[in-house]
């Protein structure tokens, strides 16, 4: 039920600044049913609303996922860039390398501008392993979205209903991108009938062998 | 309209992506019989105590809590997503049964299928008695052929893709979205692979965007593969045979 | 009708509905005070609560049993089935959309060809002689139904067995046409199926089949084979009817709890 929220507060971890997740419960029991089902929080609740949001309509913990998202879809635009300024790439994997960086520089630029204008600072990769063939570049290229995928998923929650509108536009293109890479790897594009949702700690291990040497 | 029971509120929402006439279909009226409650962090809430109020409605002539309705707003939910799932489900199995297709293609309606017969199955399990019936479909020769077989299938993969965008922020339980969001993961995944086959960009747009319930009616029904006319196979005449 | 322009119809549309942008832009706070970690800031990630599993989504389901499975479809349209998949072959016989029950006229595929764009079915066809085929346009059928189920009926040993996915779900004697008017060898299939009726020589439950005899002179075309009860259960087995299977009541009310409509039947 609300276990996930409540669990969050019981954990003892208190964000700074954030008003207490269980707050967010609460907005969604007390919004009216519209036709269309979902109400804004803005005016539906009132003044317990208004609090638990910044100006932006962003609570804190939609900004920290948002940062996070943002951060991986950055760690993947680097990654795409550095394959195609590396030249290494031809056929469909180049192909992929190019539909799909321009689409995650979108992805990222739309969380930036959903965050306010400050997006995370690129850090610094070395992916030339990763992208001297084909074969690696493809490799590199399904772990690392199928683990974006999964990231996605397990923040679904953490989010305001409303900016998980906004994220889940995202969500599914990140789907395609890591069907299309697993294609190109020979592997079965969606090999389960659910996909996994991790939370950020396990994204970052998983993601960790593309990191290393980020700042 | 022709149901011999009033249409709950959670059965509403699906029953209209096959309300291809503006009457129920035959099959809609029928919900399974199934005594299964619906368990939520322990307490069982009654499935059958919904009532007769349409989502459509907006509000239900049952006074219930904000926190019983916000359930029958989720299992609308869920049973829309159910009958999108009941499309593809059948439509793979009948393209694998009919057995046209071959290599890569027939790999993925087999793969594919699987998944949407497992995205049925737990939707069904989670909404029991509520749960919208299998309607018949007629897919009119598109599981007959490999060329059409693909066609349909990248409509009915990215359709999948908006509808579930649409529901997703309106999901009011955690538990619920958690399943949800992990079913419409899979789906971008598969539009992703038949458009690849396809021989068109797995991913045409940067984002995905929201097919709204009219629209997501208004697409199915222009397939007319939902049929409302199921074949009559039953008569009281006198059999008149050679006896 | 051109059923491939119903999909791009649906296709174009959803790729314009695509296109639709429901949410309007967030709002902007200006000078937006976003802090910017880079992914490796794990204090702060460490607080994002973990997922919660959902409900339970069973292991992907493969069909089972591809072979034998029978697919029928009901014929929506009056047409002319043919010897060969094409519009100047003879015809065999008028197919048409009603059985002479006044149920809906099905008839059971065996294959598929494609000529000239055009998809045609292989059908098995309720018309002497018996266990006939024809080539009828896959546009007049109706959707695919499958059954796993298969109907043997051995003359000799007057049994009838029902099987399911090949196992045996049902078995018993039967009484068969005497030898003037035998019942005939061959495919066929179940085509309907007749309860509450008052003709108390077939029992409470009959089933229609795609089989005719040629024995009986009051139907120039040839008379209608059927499965059904009886009146007179002592009869049973036996060589006894004018070509209709037929069971005791007991018996044809419980394979009328197994036998779906389309069900094969052999008959050897």
């Amino acid at each position: 039920m609300d276990g996930v929220q409540g669990t969050a507060t019981q954990s003892g971890v208190d964000l700074a600044g954030a008003q207490p997740t269980r707050r967010d419960a609460l907005t969604r029991w007390l919004r009216p049913v519209g036709a269309t089902g979902v109400v804004f929080g803005a005016g539906a609740a009132g003044a317990t609303v208004a609090f638990a949001r910044g100006a932006s309509g962003l609570t804190h913990r939609d900004r920290e996922v948002l940062e996070f998202l943002a951060g991986l879809e950055q760690l993947e635009s680097s990654f795409y860039a550095a394959a195609l300024s590396a030249g290494k790439l031809t056929g469909e994997p180049l192909q992929f390398a190019q539909t799909v960086g321009r689409e995650e520089r979108a992805h990222l630029s739309d969380l930036v501008h959903l965050l306010g204008g400050h997006g995370p600072s690129a850090g610094h990769h070395r992916f030339d392993r990763m992208v001297k063939s084909n074969a690696s570049f493809v490799a590199a290229a399904t772990t690392l979205e199928d683990t974006v995928v999964a990231a996605y998923n397990g923040q679904a929650e953490n989010v305001t209903r409303r900016t998980l509108a906004r994220i889940a536009r995202i969500m599914s293109v990140e789907s395609r991108h890591a069907a299309w890479a697993r294609g190109l790897a020979g592997k079965l594009p969606a090999p389960v009938a659910v996909d996994a949702a991790i939370d950020a700690d396990a994204a970052m291990k998983a993601l960790h062998p593309l990191l290393g040497g980020a700042s | 309209m022709s149901v011999n029971r009033p249409p709950t509120a959670t059965a509403t929402l699906g029953q209209s992506l096959f309300d291809v006439d503006g009457a129920l279909s035959e099959t809609a009226g029928r919900l399974p019989t199934r005594g299964q409650f619906i368990r939520r962090g322990g307490r069982r809430l009654a499935a059958g105590a919904v009532g007769g109020a349409g989502l459509a409605l907006g509000i239900g002539f049952v006074p219930g809590s904000a926190h019983a309705r916000s359930e029958r707003e989720d299992l609308a939910i869920l049973n829309f997503a159910l009958a999108l799932e009941y499309l593809q489900a059948s439509f793979y199995t009948e393209a694998e049964r009919v057995g046209a297709l071959h290599g890569p293609l027939a790999q993925q309606a087999r793969v594919v299928g699987s998944h949407e017969r497992a995205h049925v199955a737990a939707l069904r399990a989670v909404l029991g008695r509520q749960a919208i019936a299998r309607p018949r479909f007629d897919f009119r020769g598109t599981t007959d052929d490999p060329k059409s077989f693909r066609a349909t299938a990248v409509a009915l993969e990215d359709l999948s893709v908006g509808a579930y965008k649409e529901q997703l922020p309106r999901i009011n339980s955690d538990h619920y979205l958690a399943a949800a969001v992990a079913i419409q993961s899979v789906e971008g995944r598969h539009a992703a692979w038949i458009r690849r086959l396809a021989g068109i960009v797995p991913a045409v747009n940067a984002f995905d965007e929201p097919v709204s319930d009219r629209r997501t009616v208004q697409l199915v029904n222009a397939t007319r593969f939902v049929t409302l006319k199921v074949p009559h196979t039953s008569s009281k005449r006198s059999p008149s045979f050679t006896g | 009708m051109n059923r491939g322009g119903w999909i791009v119809l649906a296709a174009s549309l959803i790729v314009i509905a695509c296109a639709v942008t429901l949410w309007p832009g967030g709002h902007r706070a200006p000078g937006g005070s976003a802090r910017s970690p880079a992914p490796g800031a794990q204090a702060s990630l460490a607080a994002l609560p973990q997922p919660s599993k959902g409900f339970a989504i069973p292991r992907p389901r493969l069909l089972r049993d591809r072979a034998g499975v029978t697919r029928w479809a009901p014929v929506l349209e009056a047409a002319e089935a043919r010897e060969r998949p094409t519009r100047s072959s003879p015809g065999v016989v008028r197919v048409g959309t009603q059985t002479p029950e006044g149920t809906t006229n099905l008839v059971v595929v065996i294959g598929e060809a494609v000529r000239h764009g055009v998809t045609w079915v292989h059908a098995r066809l309720a018309v002497l002689p018996d266990a006939r085929t024809g080539w009828l346009p896959r546009s007049v059928l109706g959707g695919w139904q499958f059954v796993m189920t298969h109907l043997v009926i051995n003359r000799a040993r007057e049994t009838l067995t029902l099987l399911r996915a090949g196992r045996v779900v049902f078995r018993t004697r039967v009484g068969v046409g005497k030898p003037s008017t035998p019942t005939p060898a061959g495919q066929f299939y179940i085509r309907d199926r007749l309860t509450r009726y008052a003709s108390p020589e077939y029992g409470p439950l009959a089933f229609g089949t795609s089989a005719r005899s040629p024995y009986e002179t009051d139907w120039p075309a040839g008379g209608f084979i059927g499965i059904h009860g009886t009146d007179q259960p002592g009869l049973i087995p036996g060589q006894v009817s004018h070509g209709c299977i037929r069971l005791r009541n007991p018996a044809i009310r419980a394979l009328g709890r197994l036998l779906p409509i389309g069900t094969p039947v052999t008959i050897t």
